[in-house]
């Protein structure tokens, strides 16, 4: 569902509004662009490059990847791969891809785990981030959105009730613990004023599959509240059978699981809440003990409070700052550092891989009338990556050689 | 076997044998071919049995019968215990047939014997079309109607009867086993009542008649002559139905709510085998996918046991005779 909503939604809007604004660039020559983003097309010969992993960036990648070809009459970019970031890292390690796409960078371990002859070490990879996104607390207790109090108020949770609702020590809608973080759900009974919200057992819905919104989900809960969610800092799978959670397959498993069930909570790709009417999203205390909604406003906050993002510190869950949605994180691009010992078997290859990588991880600049990979990412649904993860993105790929010359330039 | 001796004893009586051996120059080829795809076939399988057990092996070796006996499956931690798995393989595929095969004879033994075929006829052909379903539309089906009268309706009532007591406590949230069993039984009736139908229609006219002559009244016919004529029939249904049970993977997933949890209550979440390697291939670490792949073993275990136990009933019942 994913993927076909988004994907076909951003299809469209990608060929018929972005394609025309490609048409037609560049209105004024007052406007700076960027001289390696305008010479992106430029490669010396025909050319095709190959991509898989995370189903994350899918919708992205399906809408962009069109887009670069129709301006590109040397490349040919195949369709992308989603097997999941497990496959992405296998496929480049293998040379079978020129590049994947992984939730989580790449890790020394990753490539240790695995048995093949042309896998390298660590760094003989460079990883840049491609996307930006937040996961959201989904609800779904009619009760509660049923009551006038929740348009006013909202729904409120902190790190702490988080981590207690997934290690079972918080069970019910009404405990104190939410209640206390609600201070404005009140109700009278017998003249008192008593915690309006509902008497009843909270229903916890989690990924079943592997998956990297669990990533930055645990990542957040064991960063915010180390000592209540002890368990290894970020997993990709959270339902065993201790805790009976309700497992979904997919973002669109669990949000179909929250929609059929009343009192039940979940967590869910922002997208997701967007797209379903019966599921709502709780606003979330950050670490500066502000409540804050997630919309792409307060994910792009989180991602400018940590400006230097790199393949080994990348987490930018439980950020500071008032305006900062906690629950943030990157998607990443891994391709060969030498790109001579790598899929691509010329030149050309290799520049159109380095320089679909660097359109994709950028933004055109304001008023150029041009479309460039983060515009689609952000009509998409991500948001688009900040200025130093672009920068970032750009250094990286600064670092990739085919025979001993840089590529891009 | 020689594929001129199956072709010989599968088109028994048609052609006598020495019909079948190669003469001419054509006829070699034609052979040929037909060993080729023979062989096609036969490496077909052995090699899927292979790389299934192949990949799985990692499993084996690290966690050897415990993955048949833990009782705890947490892929994070990469602890593997495919008790749950199998229970709840077990119970939803039992409990489906509990409901499928008892309705699905008595509603193939009416369409066949009691009913008038203007009115037969009509429903066969609707029931074969229910046979032919995508499983995943009985998914979505249970899961927007059967999830929501469990929920509102089935589980509330009898969380009350029972004051919430044993086996009647926990969240009353529609998903679970007993969704799971229902809409299982559901979608494996059609097999049941279509299979059967064409076995009864078969029983010899002149039997019927003959017990009828007798002066056997209807249920005595259907209790003396049909049953024990169509016997291995309708085994072979009941059997397609547990086959077609122990390995549905798409409706299940959608209505069980995919946690692997031990069944403990009439309310239990539960993963059935194919559901769990469905649910978590995606991503997986390579232990998960071994584990992944033991679970596909022990399905295909699950499914060569019904298969025999049913070839041996049918022999059983056989030299009885």
């Amino acid at each position: 569902m994913k993927k076909t909503l988004r994907g076909t939604l951003g299809s469209a809007a990608a060929v018929l509004g972005l394609a025309a604004s490609i048409a037609a660039p560049v209105g004024a020559a007052t406007v700076k662009v960027d001289p390696i983003l305008t010479n992106d097309t430029k490669i010396s010969a025909t050319a095709t490059v190959a991509s898989a992993g995370a189903t994350f960036d899918t919708p992205f990648f399906s809408a962009a990847f069109p887009v670069y070809s129709a301006r590109n009459s040397k490349a040919t970019v195949g369709a992308y791969g989603a097997g999941g970031s497990g496959a992405g890292q296998a496929a480049i390690m293998q040379n079978t891809v020129n590049f994947a796409a992984s939730d989580v960078p790449m890790t020394a371990a990753d490539i240790a785990a695995k048995s093949y002859p042309t896998k390298g070490t660590i760094d003989d990879y460079v990883q840049v981030p491609v996307a930006l996104g937040g996961v959201a607390v989904a609800f779904h207790n009619s009760e509660i959105t049923g009551n006038k109090l929740y348009k006013s108020n909202g729904f409120n949770v902190t790190s702490e009730i988080l981590a207690k609702i997934y290690t079972g020590a918080i069970t019910k809608w009404n405990d104190t613990a939410l209640c206390a973080a609600n201070p404005k759900w009140l109700k009278t009974v017998n003249k008192k004023k008593v915690c309006a919200l509902p008497d009843h057992a909270i229903v916890v819905n989690a990924r079943s599959d592997s998956s990297g919104t669990t990533y930055i989900f645990t990542d957040y809960l064991h960063a915010a509240q180390p000592t209540i969610f002890t368990a290894a800092a970020a997993k990709t799978t959270l339902v065993t059978s201790g805790n009976g959670f309700i497992g979904g397959s997919g973002n669109q498993g669990v949000a179909a699981n929250l929609e059929n069930t009343d009192y039940s909570i979940g967590y869910v790709e922002y997208s997701y809440v967007l797209l379903n009417k019966t599921l709502d999203a709780a606003n979330v205390v950050n670490a500066a003990g502000k409540s804050v909604a997630i919309s792409p406003t307060s994910i792009a906050a989180a991602a400018a409070t940590k400006p230097t993002i790199s393949a080994t510190n990348f987490s930018i869950v439980n950020a500071t700052g008032a305006t900062s949605y906690p629950i943030s994180g990157y998607s990443w691009v891994m391709l060969r550092k030498d790109q001579s010992n790598s899929k691509a078997t010329s030149l050309a290859e290799a520049e159109l891989t380095v320089k679909l990588v660097d359109w994709l991880a950028h933004s055109a600049p304001k008023n150029s009338g041009l479309t460039f990979g983060q515009d689609i990412a952000a009509a998409q649904g991500y948001v688009a990556l900040p200025t130093q993860a672009q920068t970032a993105a750009r250094n990286g790929l600064k670092t990739v050689t085919y025979s001993g010359a840089v590529v891009l330039k | 076997m020689s594929s001129q001796t199956a072709t010989h004893s599968g088109e028994r009586g048609h052609f006598p044998a020495r019909g079948l051996r190669p003469r001419a120059g054509t006829d070699r080829v034609y052979n040929f071919f037909l060993r080729l795809v023979a062989a096609i076939f036969a490496a077909i399988v052995v090699l899927f049995v292979w790389s299934v057990v192949h990949q799985s092996l990692p499993a084996w070796s690290r966690y050897g019968l415990t993955f048949l006996t833990g009782t705890n499956w947490a892929p994070a931690d990469e602890i593997f215990g495919a008790a749950p798995l199998i229970l709840a393989t077990l119970i939803t595929t039992g409990v489906a047939l509990l409901f499928a095969v008892p309705v699905g004879i008595g509603a193939a033994l009416t369409l066949t014997f009691i009913v008038p075929p203007r009115i037969s006829h009509p429903l066969r052909s609707i029931i074969e079309l229910l046979a032919a379903v995508p499983s995943v539309v009985y998914g979505l089906w249970g899961l927007s109607i059967i999830v929501p009268w469990m929920s509102h309706t089935v589980q509330p009532w009898l969380a009350n009867v029972t004051d919430s007591q044993g086996i009647f406590s926990g969240l009353q949230v529609g998903l679970g086993l007993p969704t799971a069993s229902l809409v299982l039984g559901i979608m494996v009736l059609p097999t049941v009542v279509a299979v059967s139908r064409d076995v009864f229609a078969n029983v010899p006219r002149d039997q019927i008649e003959g017990a009828l002559s007798l002066g056997a009244t209807q249920s005595q016919v259907l209790r003396k002559v049909v049953l024990p004529h169509a016997r291995f029939g309708v085994l072979g249904a009941v059997s397609l139905a547990t086959g077609r049970a122990l390995g549905e993977t798409v409706a299940v997933a959608m209505v069980i709510g995919q946690s692997p949890a031990m069944p403990h209550s009439f309310f239990s979440l539960g993963s059935t085998l194919a559901s769990t390697i469905a649910g978590q291939y995606i991503d997986s670490s390579q232990l998960h996918l071994a584990a992944l792949g033991a679970c596909a073993v022990i399905l295909m275990v699950l499914t060569a046991v019904v298969n025999f136990l049913a070839r041996l009933l049918v022999r059983r019942t056989a030299g009885g005779q």
